[in-house]
């Protein structure tokens, strides 16, 4: 999926106004000078109008291009993989205090390794050892606190 | 230049047994990810921080040195025999490396890639060991105003340079300096953008951003568009070494050239090796008595871009060391890397840490010495090392992305963070946003709004300030006319076609 240059021109004038806005209400300094608003504010209007002018550049192109393009080089196979990479993440991040580094790390690599069609027992062997691996690199040489999860490993 | 107690000092810190095997580790992994189509240096190093985090600043970032050096030779080995560039900094020739391979010179390109990329980078670690301590004396006169001025022309020179638009590479920039915004202000320490989270205080940390922008976005690049590795591989012989000699006399002028124009391309602020490589690939076909060979197979035009681009990554060290100013996003990471080590990039390095610049230099000359053997070790194993399934490696690094995000203050806050900054990186990527100004903005975004108001509240709001000490205002010239060069090569070209 891609989306036209001008949209975009759009979606940056729109947000840097909404960070503007927001911005607007930090404080000055105590003697009255610009503070904690200054930079923001300066930086979300330059944003704005860099949309802007992104906008009114690519706006002769509307014709030529969809304002959102489904069939790009990605397509939907490697759309659908990507949104199981970043499920994948989230999966873990859910799981990781509950299950433990090991078992949600472990079902995270065997996941993406099927998806990305890789025969089940390499899979489950790969993964199996990778995991393995990074734990012993992270839990015992870095002494990085893994979670331990209901079954302590 | 060094006194000899801290020569002494800076050498023992780099000959310790477990400092000389974390350099050799590293530069093993840097061949392996180099060699390996679709990951890129950057993205090693990302993956490689989260374990610097628990190293001393020495062996931390000489990891990180002598990954990358090796990583940009590596990038040369797919090029030839796949005719896929490991690394963007071995697209400029690989038409040539590939068009040569299948004449059967494979050999000789590998053999030049290696030697060269070590010749480049030597000269480069000389350039800096050389220009960085002369430097520094003149930057250790500078004040808020001429650092604030460095800021910005660092930040101008990534946003010109940067490949696309450079009004996209300017949106970037801006996405990189308002991310920098959240957390605590320096002035008032209001939370701004904190959205009352307390682990935002502090703002984003800055290795989950790194991950996520580089190792994320390179994942779902990778996992979407799979790379064809199945490609022939191009037989080769390993006896490399054979005719280099000639080579090396036939090309040694041009060799120089790209050398220096390399290092001098590493030293702008954006520009990086990949960039180096194109110019000098350039330069040595516009000067070339042959430059119709140019993309046909040309031995000429892959001795002038190897070297280059191995140059750069020493000059990039030469702001980043001096000023604080990083050449390139490896450097943005390694100027991250040493403000975690509690050492602050910047002329009051050189004279309060005389022994760790020192032992900097040496490893930068240690591992381009280095890269002859492994690098030879590596072209003996390509073809075993090239096969490494990708359906395999990529939930690998998928697992080592997540527990380095975590690694750093053990939350799983950092792996969200890493998780957004990823699909930010992958949006902008696909429409044409280059990253290195945004991560230039994260890293640089400090530097500049606490410059900006330490120099206002000393002048009391006088915006003329800036331009009151001679130095300061030759840089502010130098940023203005940057500004507007576009508008003035323009008006030239004008002008002369009017004359015509």
């Amino acid at each position: 999926m891609k989306i036209h240059d001008a949209l975009l021109g759009l979606i940056i004038f729109v947000g840097g106004l909404i960070i503007c806005y927001v911005a607007k209400d930090f404080p000055d300094q105590n003697d009255g000078k610009p503070g904690p608003w200054l930079f923001p504010v300066v930086l979300s209007l330059l944003f704005s109008l860099s949309g802007l002018i992104l906008f009114f550049k690519k706006f002769k192109t509307l014709k030529d291009r969809p304002l959102i393009d489904v069939q790009d080089r990605v397509g939907a196979a490697g759309m659908l993989k990507i949104l199981v990479l970043l499920s994948l993440i989230i999966f873990y991040i859910l799981t990781s205090e509950f299950l433990g580094f090991l078992i949600a790390m472990g079902l995270t690599m065997l996941i993406m390794m099927l998806v990305l069609r890789t025969k089940l027992y390499m899979a489950l062997l790969v993964s199996a050892c990778a995991t393995l691996g990074i734990y012993l690199i992270f839990a015992k040489v870095l002494l990085v606190p893994l979670p331990e999860g209901l079954f302590y490993f | 230049m060094f006194d000899f107690s801290v020569m002494m000092q800076g050498l023992q810190s780099i000959l310790d047994p477990t400092v000389l095997m974390i350099i050799v580790g590293s530069g093993l992994y840097g061949l392996f990810i180099g060699a390996m189509p679709g990951l890129t240096a950057t993205m090693a190093v990302a993956l490689l921080v989260p374990i610097t985090f628990y190293m001393d600043a020495v062996p931390a970032i000489a990891s990180i040195i002598t990954m990358s050096a090796m990583a940009i030779f590596a990038g040369d080995l797919p090029g030839t025999l796949l005719h896929i560039p490991g690394t963007p900094s071995s697209a400029a020739y690989c038409n040539d490396s590939f068009a040569l391979a299948k004449k059967g010179k494979a050999s000789v390109v590998l053999g030049v890639d290696l030697v060269l990329s070590a010749l480049g980078g030597l000269f480069g670690s000389i350039i800096l060991l050389c220009m960085a301590p002369v430097l520094a004396e003149v930057a250790l006169q500078f004040s808020s105003y001429e650092f604030f001025w460095l800021a910005v022309l660092g930040l101008s020179c990534a946003v010109m340079i940067s490949s696309g638009s450079p009004l996209k590479g300017f949106v970037s920039l801006l996405i990189g300096l308002l991310v920098n915004c959240v957390g605590l202000d320096i002035t008032l320490g209001f939370p701004r953008f904190t959205f009352d989270r307390p682990e935002l205080f502090e703002g984003f940390s800055f290795i989950p951003a790194m991950i996520g922008m580089f190792g994320i976005a390179e994942l779902m690049k990778n996992v979407s568009e799979p790379i064809n590795r199945n490609a022939t591989m191009i037989e080769y012989s390993t006896d490399i070494f054979k005719g280099i000699g000639g080579v090396i006399k036939k090309y040694w002028n041009q060799i120089i050239r790209s050398q220096l124009i390399g290092t001098c391309i590493g030293i702008l602020p954006g520009a990086g090796g990949d960039i180096a490589a194109w110019i000098c690939y350039g330069v040595a076909k516009r000067f070339s008595k042959t430059p119709d060979e140019y993309g046909q197979g040309t031995v000429e035009g892959i001795a002038n871009a190897t070297t280059a681009n191995n140059a750069a990554i020493s000059g990039a060290f030469i702001p980043a060391l001096v000023f604080g100013i990083p050449g390139d996003s490896l450097t943005a990471i390694i100027i991250g890397v040493l403000f975690m080590k509690g050492l602050e990039p910047g002329p009051t390095l050189f004279t309060n840490h005389g022994d760790f610049l020192f032992a900097i230099y040496m490893v930068f000359i240690l591992a381009n010495i280095l890269l002859i053997p492994l690098g030879y070790i590596i072209i003996r194993l390509a073809t075993k090392v090239m096969r490494v399934p990708t359906n395999l490696l990529n939930p690998i690094i998928l697992g080592f992305c997540i527990v380095g995000a975590y690694a750093i203050n053990n939350a799983n806050f950092d792996i969200m963070a890493m998780f957004g900054f990823g699909i930010l990186a992958f949006i902008m990527l696909k429409h044409g946003f280059p990253v290195a100004p945004a991560i230039l903005g994260l890293v640089l975004g400090d530097m500049l709004e606490n410059t900006f108001m330490q120099s206002m509240i000393k002048s009391e709001w006088d915006l003329t300030s800036f331009f009151s000490r001679p130095i300061a205002a030759i840089l502010g010239l130098i940023t203005v006319l940057l500004w507007f060069s576009p508008l003035i090569v323009k008006a030239v070209k004008k002008g002369r076609k009017v004359q015509a």
